[in-house]
């Protein structure tokens, strides 16, 4: 399975140089935000979610399946890779724009987003994207990275038309209270749906024929 | 002992059935996999490998059950296929820090004496190689954690002559150790007729023969004659005819038998390309 880690990492070099860019580019674009520490953290994850996804491509532009179900590789171990390969992702991504973002909160200090503040959004952000990548996965398994592009339009409105209506309804926003105890409630949420994502996709993978 | 034992192999799919293919591969020898594209053989390819799954029958390799003890099996066997390999924005120096942990006895060593003695470049992306790079890269690959079996898919198809040459000189000397074994499919016969001990033809998804390449040039003959001769010829030794403007063309089977048989009719040898013809397009056979 580190083989397979090293396989994607050494592919996914050449769009890591892309990141950086993007990296610096929206560190400007954010600067002239309100809060431009969450709107760059946001965007970032979301970056390295878009790399795991194009992992697969690159897999299935070289036919790689083929390839890796023929060495001592189970397919267990092919689908925990790329669940490893998207938590390495996400957290390398957030750690770095945290960093970011703290410097730069240094010199532009948002009023009301301390430290608490900034680490509640931060780990709200990576379950927001886990919880993404986690429905999208088992999906990419199923269908292959192509058709799973629909998916990801989908299941990014899908939530954004779902508070949206909310809002129309007219309920109000919870209190900031409800909002940091359910913040503190979420990252184990989030890890028992990621399990349940994978144990799909095992599942899945497993049955298919290449 | 056998490297490859397939039994009764079948396998169905909409428009194409796998049927009771039977062959044995015996360690230490290498076997052609011959027949037209979609007769099969990526197919029984796929199933010895477990990318298929098989409907009845039963595949054994190094005498282990091919599904039970894939993981075991698989770390000695090495693997070139006409299609999946790497990535190509990764360079050879890269695949073998990938290899190594993958495949428990990967050789870094010995990989880059395939490299040298290819002269591929370690520090190259593959899209800059070409077609006879890449595969000579992907047979260096296959080559470098000491497998005891070499399946090759269509290995040498798309490659000069000169490439395709070097590589047989390749698989001869791996053939030297008598725990080595190769499975080759190819179509291009003339290849497998230099190299191969025995010869596996499939046909529309079922076995002709799988026989030793020896026996099979031994026992096949092109018997040639005109309209009237043809008349006298047994239908019974009639395996394969084709019938031309000068004459009648007839496959047959125990040649020096039937040299007896027919002593004023000319028999000839025939290469198993044209066997293969024969059965593909012929106007009969049984």
């Amino acid at each position: 399975m580190i083989g397979l880690l090293y396989k994607d990492f050494y592919t996914l070099r050449q769009y890591g140089k892309t990141m950086l860019f993007m990296l610096v580019l929206f560190a400007v674009i954010s600067a002239g935000l309100d809060n431009p520490a969450t709107f760059f953290e946001g965007f970032i994850i979301l970056m390295s979610m878009i790399m795991t996804i194009t992992s697969f491509s690159y897999d299935a532009l070289a036919k790689w399946d083929r390839y890796a179900l023929s060495m001592p590789l189970t397919r267990k171990e092919i689908v925990a890779e790329k669940y490893l390969l998207s938590i390495i992702l996400c957290f390398a991504a957030a750690i770095l724009s945290f960093l970011i973002s703290t410097v730069v909160l240094q010199f532009a200090p948002v009023e009301g987003f301390g430290m608490t503040a900034h680490l509640y959004a931060t780990t709200t952000i990576i379950c927001a994207a886990l919880f993404f990548i986690g429905i999208l996965l088992p999906l990419i398994f199923q269908f292959g990275v192509e058709k799973s592009r629909v998916f990801l339009i989908a299941i990014f409105a899908a939530p954004t038309a779902a508070v949206i209506t909310l809002d129309k309804m007219g309920l109000s926003m919870p209190s900031e209270a409800a909002l940091f105890s359910f913040v503190k409630l979420l990252p184990f949420g989030i890890l028992l749906f990621y399990l349940l994502s994978y144990l799909i996709s095992v599942r899945i993978y497993s049955s298919k024929e290449i | 002992m056998n490297a490859i034992e397939v039994n009764d192999l079948s396998k169905r799919f909409d428009s194409f059935q796998l049927k009771k293919v039977n062959f044995t591969l015996p360690k230490g020898s290498i076997m052609g996999f011959i027949g037209e594209n979609g007769a099969g053989k990526t197919t029984t390819i796929k199933l010895m490998l477990n990318q298929l799954w098989v409907d009845s029958g039963s595949i054994q390799i190094f005498g282990l059950d091919h599904k039970v003890d894939e993981k075991k099996i698989k770390n000695d066997i090495g693997v070139v296929l006409d299609e999946g390999y790497f990535y190509e924005n990764i360079k050879p120096r890269q695949i073998s820090k990938i290899m190594e942990k993958i495949y428990t006895q990967w050789d870094a060593p010995l990989f880059y004496d395939y490299l040298n003695r290819f002269r591929l470049p370690t520090d190259k992306l593959i899209k800059d190689f070409s077609r006879g790079m890449k595969m000579k890269l992907s047979i260096a690959t296959a080559l470098s954690h000491h497998p005891k079996l070499l399946m090759l898919d269509e290995a040498t198809s798309g490659l000069d002559p000169v490439v395709r040459s070097e590589i047989l000189d390749l698989f001869l000397e791996f053939i030297q150790d008598e725990d080595h074994s190769i499975l080759f499919s190819s179509h291009i016969t003339s290849d497998l007729e230099k190299v191969a001990d025995y010869i596996t033809f499939l046909h529309e998804g079922g076995i002709i023969f799988s026989e030793s390449k020896d026996e099979l040039l031994h026992d096949y003959g092109l018997l040639l004659c005109g309209g009237e001769d043809y008349k006298t010829v047994d239908k019974g030794d009639i395996i394969g005819h084709r019938e031309s403007r000068f004459g009648h063309e007839i496959l047959v089977k125990n040649k020096e038998r039937l040299k007896q048989k027919y002593k004023g009719l000319i028999i000839d040898s025939i290469s198993i390309e044209e066997i293969m013809l024969f059965y593909v397009k012929g106007e009969e056979f049984k």
